[in-house]
């Protein structure tokens, strides 16, 4: 095993199966500078692990208070806004009118929109039928007559 | 605490579990449907029962007492809120070790300042005059590199390495907590010890004969 190799081996020592420990061990006994490393390195996370030690002051925990009563549970608040919304729901629901609900008419009067809508687009446009009403031709036959917007194309079959 | 000690430490982990474990755990699964049910006081047992861990996972990865304090309290409110969501087939200290760490991940994240706890001790100590001044000043270095080195580490380096080599955890359950598979638990592991090493010993030669540690070779 080269240096290296055990190197990185004794940084991950406590993980180390029993095979890698042995080839770990038999490196450090021949070679003194790995095997000063590897107490230093054991020396210094010992050290850290006595530094991160949890030791609070005496009166550490006296100011530590949940008030859960301002926290209520998510799944309460949940329900609250379904409850609520459950209610907006019921309101579309209840009948203006006799029987009929409020979204059957809140359906007619989608219909009625659409309808409007389509009548005012047709009235809006010029059809081929008018274009040729307003048509007088003396010598010849009118084959067709369409309008793209900016000009009207008549075809006309001469005699 | 060595690796031996903290094999030594699983071991009779290990042990307890076998023994007392499960009456404990039935305790403790009652306690959790309790306050699943709204129950503030079976609550209240769990946050005496695991505010200490809380606050020291939270204190190994901020470093602040006070911070640690104010993580915790984040802590169990979340876990109040959350707590029907828990299943209870699971480790309920899992599900806390992994909120805790996400919130100091947080609070890292938001407030990274500098800490003034280690100069604090320094001053109060002196002003106790109990101790001597020069030992004093020199467990105050020594609690400074640490600090420069740990701050080194990025957080998720820093929450594997408190949870596995500070918490002495095993890989799998620091998996479990944090996420990741087991093979980047390893490598975030491997990381963060060969940055310590490399910042504490190669950059603080004479740390341990500060610190009073000594060994034979």
């Amino acid at each position: 095993m080269k240096c290296k190799k055990a190197k990185d081996f004794f940084l991950d020592y406590s993980d180390l199966s029993e095979v890698q420990k042995r080839f770990l061990h038999e490196h450090l006994k021949n070679c003194p500078e790995c095997a000063k490393e590897f107490e230093d390195y054991k020396a210094t996370l010992g050290l850290l692990q006595k530094t991160l030690i949890f030791k609070p002051p005496e009166n550490y925990w006296e100011k530590f208070s949940l008030k859960l009563s301002s926290y209520p549970p998510l799944l309460e608040l949940r329900n609250y806004f379904r409850e609520k919304l459950d209610f907006l729901f019921s309101l579309l629901q209840t009948p203006l009118l006799g029987p009929i609900p409020a979204y059957v008419f809140s359906l007619l009067l989608l219909i009625f929109a659409a309808f409007g809508f389509s009548s005012l687009s047709k009235s809006g446009g010029y059809s081929s039928r008018n274009l040729v009403n307003n048509l007088i031709v003396y010598e010849g036959q009118l084959l067709s007559a369409s309008d793209d917007g900016f000009m009207t194309i008549y075809t006309v079959s001469l005699k | 605490m060595s690796f031996e000690n903290l094999k030594d430490e699983k071991l009779t982990r290990d042990g307890e579990k076998s023994l007392a474990g499960a009456k404990e755990e039935q305790e403790l699964l009652d306690i959790i449907k309790k306050a699943q049910q709204g129950d503030q006081e079976a609550f209240q047992k769990i946050v005496q029962k695991y505010k200490a861990q809380v606050a020291g996972i939270a204190y190994r990865m901020i470093g602040d007492y006070e911070d640690a304090k104010d993580i915790s309290q984040m802590v169990f409110v979340k876990i109040y809120q959350n707590l029907n969501r828990f299943d209870t087939s699971k480790k309920l200290s899992t599900w806390l070790y992994r909120i805790t760490i996400n919130a100091s991940i947080d609070f890292i994240r938001k407030f990274r300042k500098h800490k003034f706890e280690v100069l604090d001790n320094i001053i109060g100590q002196l002003k106790e005059k109990k101790n001597d001044v020069e030992k004093v000043y020199q467990r105050g270095l020594v609690r400074l590199a640490i600090n420069d080195a740990l701050n080194g580490l990025n957080p998720k380096q820093r929450s594997v390495f408190v949870l596995r080599d500070i918490e002495g955890l095993d890989i799998k359950e620091v998996a479990q907590i944090t996420g990741m598979p087991q093979a980047t638990v390893r490598w975030y592991l491997h990381r963060a010890r060969a940055k310590l090493r490399d910042e504490l010993i190669k950059h603080h030669p004479n740390i341990l004969e500060k610190a009073g540690i000594k060994y034979e070779v």
